[in-house]
C-alpha cells in the first residue's frame, strides 16, 4: 500500500501538505509535512512532489541502527517511536532513501514520513484536482 | 497581545537605511482588522494625501490579515495600498501567490516602506529579521529572471514580489509581480517601488500565527475544503479559471473590442474563447497557496520559434489585450509574457494601447508620430510598443503615462481614453450593465472591476441590467462586503462559488481572532474600509466631478450584439450616483458626512495613536 499522486497535473496550491502537518502534529508547519511539493518555475512548468513511496527496498529501514523503521503486513514502512532517538540528530534514513521521502523533524524528534494516515490520507481529501490515491 | 495578529509591522525607511519593527494601539486591529480597513486607515493616518506619490514621504504599505496563514480558503492575498500615481488617489493593489502565508509566517503582520534609497535595493525578511540588500546585478532585469536569481539565492520556498524595467522606470501602471505568476497589477504598485529604487521584497519564515482557537480554525477550514470539492461550481472554475469570463460578456454584448467601440468580439468564435486555448495552450493549474479553486492557468507556447511559459491568460488579459487589440491566441499569450516580464499592468496597458490604435486607425496618428505601427491585430506592432512603455522611448514616454495623459498631450478626443480618475476601466462594457457603469465611476481607486462585481446579480435579467433602479444601494452594499473580503484578506473570487459569506467569515474570524462579530458588524468594517479611502480621495480633490466615465459610454451605442443599441442616459446615471451617495450617507458631491464619519468612527488623521 503506497501514496500514488498524478505530479502532472498538481497546481502546487500545498494544500497536500498543510493537511499532513495538522493530522500529524495539529499545526500547519510545512517542516511537520510528510508530503512536499516543489514548483520548478519559470524555466519548466513542473512540479517534484516527494513522500514515501514505501518502496520494495526499504533503503531506510536498513540505515536505521535502532531498528525502529519497520514493515508492516500492509506494506506501509512505519516508524517505532519508542526506539528511534533520530540517530542523535543525524536521522540516518534521510540520506538513504533514493526519493527523498523521508524528512528531518524540526525538534529532533522522529523523521518525517508518510504513514497513509493507516490506509486514509488526509491529503487525498483535500487536493482540489483529487490527484492522490492510495494503491 | 491579542490573536489573529503579530502586531508587528516592519517600518524601512530607504532614506535613512533604518529597519524597525513597530506596534499599533490594540484597539487598531479590532476596529480596522487588517487588509483595507486597516490599510486606508494608515493612509489617513500618515496623512499621505498631503504628499507627491513620487515624494520620499509616501509610504508603501504591505498588508495581510487575521486569517492569513491559516487554511481559511481564499487566504493567499496581499495588499499593497499608497497614493497612486495613475490617480494621484487611493490605491489598494492586491496579489496571491505564497506571499500572504511567507510574510505572516515571518512574524509580521505587514511592511511600511518610506523614503527612498540611492541604489538599488532589495528587501529580505525572515523570520522575524529584515535586510536591505543591493539589488545593483538585478536592476534593469525583467521580472522572470529576477525572481529566478532571488530563489537562487534565498531558497525556493521563499516568496519573491518584484518589478521589472516599467516599475524601474515610473511606468504609471508598472505592476508588482509576485511568485512568477501573480501580479499586483492596478494602479501602479510597481512604479512607487521604481521611485524608491526597491527591486524587490524576498519573504520566508515559519513562525507559527497565534490564534485563538487554531485547531477549530484549521479544523473548519479543511471541511470546508473536503466538502466542497464535488460542487459544480468549483469544478467548473477550476477547469476553466477565469478564461469563461468571455463566454459570458460576449453572451451579454459587453465584451471589448476595438476600445470599446463594439461589444461583440469576431475573434471569439476563432481563437479568443476558453476551448482553444486550454486545447492548444494551458499544460496545468496554477494555485495560490492554500487555495482550494486553483484558478490560475500555466500555458506554453511558440512565439518566433521560441517556447514561451507564461501563466494566464486570465480574462482581463483575454479582454484588453485580446479582443480590444484583435490579436491572435498566440499574440496574446505573447503579449501576456512580455507586459508580466517587463512588469506592466495588462489591463491599463491594453486599454492604453487601445486608446492610441483607435488614434492610428482614424488616420489621427501616422507611423512617423508614433515611430510604430499599431494596427488593429497586429501583435508585432503591440509588442513593440509595450517595450517602449517600459523604457520610455519615444512616444512610450507618453504612453507610459496612461491613456487620460496620453490623449490629452497628442490632442485626441479625450473621450478616446477610456478610464476614471485616470484608471483605466476592465472588460465589461459599461452600457450593457447600470451596475458597472456605477461601479466604475465610484471606484476608489479609479476604474477597477473587483469593488462589486454588480454582474453577478444582472447577468440574468436584461431588464435589469439596463435599469438604474435599486443600483446606488446594491453597489453600495456589494461594495461594502467586498471590502469587509479584502480586509481579512480573502480572495473574492471564493464568496460567488463556496457557501463562504459575510457570516461564515465573521464565524472564521471569531475563531482566529477570539471576538464576537456579528453579521452587521463585519459589513460596518467594510463600509469603513470604504469611507476611509473615499475621505482619503477627497483630501486629494476627488469629487462628485471625478464619478464619471467617458462620454463614449453616454453618446456612441454599441452597435450589435444583446446590448444593440444600449447607451448610458446622462440624467438617469447622474441620479444613480445620488442614489448611490444618499445609500452611502453621504453628500451630493459625493462627501461622507460629519454624521456618517462619526456613526462609523472615523477621525481625520491621526498621528498620536498610530504607533502604541
Amino acid at each position: 500500500m503506497h501514496l500514488r499522486v498524478k505530479v502532472s497535473e498538481c497546481a502546487f496550491c500545498n494544500l497536500c501538505s498543510l493537511a499532513c502537518a495538522f493530522k500529524h502534529s495539529g499545526t500547519l508547519s510545512l517542516a511537520r509535512a510528510a508530503i512536499r511539493v516543489s514548483p520548478e518555475l519559470p524555466d519548466r512548468l513542473k512540479v517534484k512532489v516527494n513522500f514515501c513511496i514505501q518502496c520494495s527496498q526499504g533503503y531506510c529501514i536498513e540505515s536505521c541502527p535502532q531498528k525502529a523503521l519497520r514493515r508492516e503486513e500492509d506494506g506501509r514502512v512505519t516508524v517505532e517511536e519508542l526506539l528511534c532517538d533520530a540517530c542523535q540528530g543525524e536521522y540516518r534514513c534521510v540520506p538513504a532513501c533514493k526519493v527523498n521521502g523521508i524528512f528531518r523533524s524540526p525538534d529532533g524528534a522522529r523523521p518525517v514520513k508518510c504513514d497513509l494516515c493507516g490506509g486514509d490520507p488526509e491529503c487525498a481529501k483535500v487536493c482540489p484536482n483529487e490527484l492522490i490515491s492510495v494503491a | 497581545m491579542g490573536y489573529g495578529y503579530f502586531n508587528r509591522l516592519l517600518r524601512v525607511d530607504l532614506t535613512k537605511k533604518t529597519i524597525e519593527a513597530i506596534r499599533l494601539p490594540e484597539e487598531y486591529w479590532r476596529k480596522y482588522v487588517g487588509g483595507k480597513c486597516l490599510g486606508s486607515r494608515l493612509l489617513l493616518d500618515y496623512e499621505l494625501y498631503k504628499y507627491d506619490p513620487l515624494a520620499e514621504e509616501n509610504y508603501i504599505f504591505m498588508l495581510v490579515g487575521p486569517l492569513t496563514g491559516s487554511v481559511t480558503p481564499g487566504v493567499g492575498k496581499t495588499s499593497f495600498f499608497s497614493r497612486s500615481l495613475l490617480t494621484g488617489g487611493y490605491l489598494d493593489s492586491t496579489c496571491g501567490g505564497r506571499l500572504a502565508h511567507n510574510l505572516k509566517s515571518a512574524g509580521y503582520d505587514g511592511v511600511m516602506i518610506t523614503g527612498q534609497s540611492e541604489v538599488p535595493v532589495y528587501l529580505s525578511i525572515t523570520d522575524h529579521e529584515a535586510r536591505l540588500e543591493s539589488a545593483k546585478d538585478l536592476w534593469g532585469k525583467g521580472c522572470f529572471e529576477t525572481e529566478s536569481i532571488l530563489k537562487s539565492i534565498h531558497g525556493r520556498d521563499a516568496s519573491t514580489a518584484v518589478i521589472g524595467p516599467a516599475g524601474e522606470n515610473l511606468v504609471k501602471y508598472a505592476t508588482v509581480h509576485a511568485d512568477f505568476y501573480h501580479q499586483a497589477g492596478r494602479g501602479g504598485v510597481g512604479a512607487l517601488f521604481g521611485a524608491k529604487k526597491l527591486k524587490g521584497i524576498v519573504v520566508s519564515g515559519g513562525i507559527p500565527v497565534p490564534y485563538y482557537r487554531p485547531r477549530e480554525l484549521f479544523a473548519e477550514g479543511f471541511r470546508l475544503i473536503r466538502e466542497s470539492r464535488p460542487d459544480q461550481k468549483v469544478r467548473f472554475r477550476i477547469r476553466y479559471g477565469t478564461m469563461s469570463t468571455l463566454d459570458l460578456t460576449q453572451k451579454l454584448g459587453i465584451a471589448v473590442v476595438r476600445n470599446f467601440t463594439d461589444g461583440v468580439s469576431d475573434r471569439y468564435d476563432l481563437d479568443l474563447n476558453r476551448d482553444y486555448l486550454k486545447e492548444h495552450f494551458v499544460v496545468r493549474d496554477l494555485g495560490c497557496f492554500a487555495c482550494p479553486v486553483p484558478c490560475g492557468k500555466g500555458s506554453e507556447f511558440e512565439y518566433q520559434g521560441t517556447t514561451y511559459r507564461v501563466g494566464g491568460p486570465e480574462y482581463e488579459t483575454m479582454s484588453l489585450i485580446g479582443t480590444n487589440l484583435e490579436v491572435k491566441a498566440e499574440e496574446l499569450l505573447y503579449l501576456n509574457w512580455l507586459c508580466d516580464d517587463l512588469g506592466i499592468d495588462t489591463i491599463s496597458g491594453g486599454v492604453t494601447l487601445g486608446c492610441a490604435a483607435e488614434a492610428y486607425a482614424r488616420g489621427l496618428l501616422d507611423d512617423q508620430d508614433l515611430g510604430l505601427s499599431l494596427k488593429w491585430g497586429d501583435g508585432a506592432g503591440f509588442a513593440k510598443a509595450f517595450r517602449a512603455i517600459a523604457y520610455r522611448q519615444g512616444v512610450g514616454a507618453l504612453l507610459a503615462e496612461g491613456s487620460r495623459r496620453f490623449a490629452q498631450e497628442i490632442g485626441l478626443d479625450r473621450d478616446t481614453a477610456i478610464q476614471v480618475k485616470g484608471m483605466e476601466i476592465a472588460g465589461y462594457d459599461p452600457r450593457g450593465t447600470t451596475g458597472y457603469a456605477l461601479e466604475f465611476a465610484v471606484a476608489d481607486r479609479g476604474g477597477c472591476h473587483r469593488r462589486a462585481r454588480p454582474i453577478y446579480k444582472e447577468q440574468d435579467d436584461d431588464a435589469y441590467r439596463f435599469s438604474y433602479e435599486g443600483k446606488g444601494k446594491m453597489v453600495k452594499e456589494l461594495e461594502d462586503q467586498r471590502a469587509f473580503y479584502h480586509s481579512l484578506i480573502i480572495c473574492d473570487f471564493i464568496p460567488s462559488i463556496y457557501p463562504l459569506k459575510v457570516k461564515e467569515y465573521a464565524g472564521l474570524l471569531s475563531l482566529a481572532t477570539g471576538w464576537e462579530i456579528s453579521f452587521d458588524k463585519a459589513v460596518q468594517i467594510g463600509e469603513r474600509a470604504m469611507n476611509q479611502s473615499r475621505l482619503f480621495n477627497v483630501y486629494c480633490g476627488i469629487r462628485r466631478k471625478d464619478d464619471i466615465l467617458p462620454g463614449r459610454f453616454f453618446n456612441q451605442p454599441l452597435p450589435r450584439g444583446r446590448a444593440q443599441g444600449q447607451v448610458l442616459e446622462p440624467a438617469r446615471f447622474q441620479q444613480m450616483l445620488s442614489d448611490y451617495y444618499a445609500a452611502r450617507g453621504w453628500d451630493e458631491d459625493g462627501v461622507p458626512t460629519a454624521a456618517k464619519l462619526e456613526e462609523l468612527g472615523i477621525g481625520p488623521g491621526n498621528l498620536e495613536a498610530r504607533e502604541a
